[in-house]
């Protein structure tokens, strides 16, 4: 069964996120004062990075526990019939940083599983014509690509775990408009 | 011109159809039936493995994937569907299709971007992918 997906209300501030998510923060919340200000800087952190109102986190909900269920279908390695690797906890919390990073202007993206790495991409589409995607695997670099009309682009974009790389929105706004 | 095990041609025909079968939920979109890239994108190895799938029903297509797309225990990979090409469109985008029936019909798609910066080598080989799954059409496995 997919771990749902949990909000948290730290300090006044709601915090998406899933099982993952808590047991990191059940595991470095060692005393109560220690965990009072690990709260308070988390959620400090989360709202100054990303924006994470309770507005947003209501958008981002339904594609979060996407992607756990995501994560949970691809679990086993070989998932394509060949030699797929698995999702790994890596990329899976990669991947929910770039979703909770993105503007609150952009849709929410369509998820797929890459067969050749397991990274997990983040994609926008209007069309089969017209459609962007976002590798995240496990190391800040991220694969994209995107098609409009006949007009094919790839690159590689840097994340840093906080701010959507240009490129990024720039290849989102390119396909949808 | 040579025949294959199967009958088919050693040589692939232009208009050829490929089907690539789709064992991730998540390699359509689900409102739409839109194929997205990652159907084509190639294995580890290097290569995407499809069946030249030329007069099958889907039914066919099926019943062929149960017999031929197995695991090391001969059970059937759970499909979701296929993703269904011409050879030109892969051709056309630069790779090439090599027959290769050990199981019958079997082919790989071959020759993807190859580049030393292995992010930029996935970002040129997502591209060339893209641009095969925007003319893939969807059979969804009922």
């Amino acid at each position: 069964m997919p771990e749902p997906v949990s909000i948290i209300t730290f300090a006044g501030v709601a915090v998406l996120g899933g099982a993952g998510c808590l047991r990191e923060t059940q595991s470095r919340s060692s005393g109560v004062s220690d965990q009072a200000g690990f709260v308070a800087e988390t959620a400090r952190s989360l709202v100054a990075r990303n924006d994470l109102t309770a507005s947003i986190i209501g958008n981002r909900a339904e594609v979060m526990s996407e992607l756990y269920e995501l994560a949970d279908e691809h679990a086993e390695p070989g998932w394509d019939g060949a030699e797929a690797p698995a999702v790994s906890e890596a990329v899976l919390e990669r991947a929910a940083e770039l979703i909770a990073a993105l503007p609150s202007s952009v849709p929410n993206p369509e998820l797929a599983v890459d067969p050749d790495d397991g990274a997990i991409a983040l994609e926008w589409s209007d069309g089969p014509h017209r459609v962007f995607s976002v590798s995240v695997g496990e190391s800040q670099r991220m694969a994209c690509a995107g098609i409009d009309g006949t007009d094919v682009w790839h690159n590689v974009s840097r994340f840093d775990g906080a701010t959507v790389p240009q490129f990024v929105l720039q290849g989102i706004q390119k396909v949808i408009g | 011109m040579s025949q294959l095990p199967s009958g088919l041609s050693a040589e692939v025909d232009s208009a050829e159809p490929l089907a690539r079968y789709c064992t991730s939920s998540s390699w359509v979109a689900k409102s739409k039936g839109r194929v997205k890239y990652q159907a084509f994108l190639p294995a580890p190895d290097d290569d995407t493995s499809v069946y030249r799938n030329e007069g099958m029903s889907d039914e066919e297509l099926w019943a062929h994937a149960d017999r031929y797309f197995v695991n090391s225990e001969g059970e059937p990979y759970r499909l979701h569907g296929a993703a269904v090409v011409r050879a030109s469109t892969v051709t056309d985008s630069g790779i090439h299709v090599i027959p290769d029936e050990g199981p019958l019909r079997h082919a790989n798609l071959r020759g993807w971007p190859l580049d030393d910066d292995l992010e930029l080598q996935k970002s040129k080989r997502k591209a060339v992918a893209t641009r095969i799954a925007s003319d893939a059409k969807w059979h969804a496995k009922g």
